[in-house]
């Protein structure tokens, strides 16, 4: 749930933020992250209905084709899964290395489908620097943003747990 | 009565006479000081004089060193108060931009025949590829698909879908826009299209155009969807390649869609939508 919430509000938010400090098309995936993190730690099918929810949220919200990134984040999914067979994804370089891939994975899949709906990709040596940036500060990131989901998961149970035992305690009383 | 007691008064009435002896004897005078006075007063001036220092050093040790037990207090409070003007100041600044903001609207709506909505951005679009913003304002507002968009500096976009309090516009930077445009000097026609990034560019201008910088393009009102006449941008190069059909011209559009914050909808029938009922 708290990955939903955070997600959701990165990407209400990241169109503005772009607007005004992200230069070009550098871009730190967080939805790619997360869904590595729920591989990771939560299984398949959370992390697939992730990635394909977030898809969803970004084809409404942007003017992309509907669809578009909904596929490009399963495929995306698909991806971790692989690497997670390939790297031990809840190491810290696993992490790095799956994120890292996934993304720059992403980005170029991004090219490829523009291509095919005819739209104007202008591919030049300025572009895939943004993407390697963003796919190597995107995995650098990773590692943070699991602590971060991991942390705010125990001060939600934390908090449940604290709810659960004073309802206890007015049932006895 | 004692005797005593009537000395006294004696006294008192002889120092009174002589006052009023000496006032009377100086009122038509203007000299300065006698030597007497003189005297009296070299005597007397320095006693003044140092006594005057002390006074003023003491007041000055007063309130500098005493007076700093209230520095600190005034230091925070006058901090504090310094930061809340900041905050105000900027909230007044950040009311007069978006005063002159919808003041430039108005004038441009009021230059206008078409219905129109103001509207604000609340949103854009997330992926960066694609160049689109969410409105404010929708269906309930009587928002409809393919309306045109417009600033008070020229095009901005059309709305591509419609929730009932929600619009998203595709903008003229997108990759996926088209706007049918003329060149306002030369009347070339040409296509603008977006190639997300902050220049667009005119396609299918003739070789035989005479187009150069800074022409301002306008839209032509070919494609049904904006009026024409709108400002859309500037031409900033035109280059002729040989072989090549068309010459290659860049446009700056007069928005700057970066700092896009409210916008004008024209309430404009959807031309692409009543073709079929007009074909029944």
């Amino acid at each position: 749930m708290i990955v939903w919430l955070v997600c959701l509000l990165f990407l209400l938010v990241k169109g503005g933020l772009r607007a005004m400090i992200v230069p070009g098309y550098f871009d730190i995936d967080l939805v790619a992250v997360t869904v590595a993190y729920l591989v990771a730690w939560h299984g398949d099918p959370w992390a697939g209905a992730f990635a394909l929810g977030m898809g969803l949220l970004i084809d409404v919200l942007s003017a992309a084709p509907l669809g578009l990134f909904s596929v490009i984040y399963l495929i995306v999914f698909l991806g971790v899964r692989l690497g997670d067979a390939l790297f031990d994804l809840q190491s810290f370089k696993g992490q790095l290395i799956v994120v890292f891939l996934a993304v720059f994975l992403k980005k170029l899949l991004f090219i490829g489908f523009l291509n095919l709906f005819s739209l104007r990709t202008a591919v030049d040596a300025q572009v895939l620097f943004a993407f390697v940036c963003s796919a190597v500060f995107t995995a650098l990131a990773a590692p943070a943003v699991s602590f971060g989901y991991d942390a705010a998961a125990r001060v939600v149970d934390g908090l449940a747990e604290a709810r659960s035992s004073a309802a206890g305690k007015d049932m006895d009383h | 009565m004692s005797f005593r007691r009537i000395r006294i008064i004696w006294i008192w009435i002889l120092f009174a006479l002589l006052a009023l002896f000496l006032l009377s004897s100086h009122l038509k005078r203007t000299r300065s000081w006698s030597p007497a006075e003189q005297l009296v007063v070299e005597l007397v001036a320095p006693f003044q004089n140092a006594l005057n220092k002390t006074v003023g050093g003491v007041e000055a040790v007063w309130e500098k060193y005493f007076g700093l037990v209230r520095v600190y207090d005034d230091n925070r409070r006058l901090r504090e108060e310094i930061q809340s003007l900041r905050i105000q100041n900027a909230r007044y600044r950040e009311m007069l931009a978006t005063h002159q903001r919808l003041q430039e609207l108005l004038q441009f709506k009021e230059t206008t025949d078409w219905p129109m909505m103001a509207a604000q951005v609340i949103g854009r679009d997330p992926t960066g590829w694609f160049k689109s913003v969410i409105l404010d304002k929708g269906a309930g507002s009587g928002l409809a698909v393919n309306m045109p968009v417009v600033s008070a500096e020229g095009v901005v976009g059309r709305v591509v879908s419609v929730s009932s309090n929600y619009a998203k516009v595709l903008l003229i930077i997108d990759q996926n826009s088209a706007v049918d445009c003329l060149n306002q000097v030369t009347r070339d026609q040409g296509v603008l299209r977006g190639s997300s990034s902050k220049i667009c560019e005119l396609d299918y201008v003739l070789k035989t155009s005479r187009m150069a910088p800074e022409d301002l393009i306008i839209t032509s009102g070919m494609g049904r969807v904006f009026p024409k006449g709108l400002p859309v941008g500037r031409v900033i190069g035109v280059s002729d390649r040989p072989g090549a059909l068309f010459k290659d011209v860049q446009v700056r559009p007069m928005v700057d869609f970066n700092r896009l914050e409210e916008v004008l909808v024209i309430l404009k029938e959807d031309p692409l939508a009543r073709r079929p009922q007009e074909e029944d």
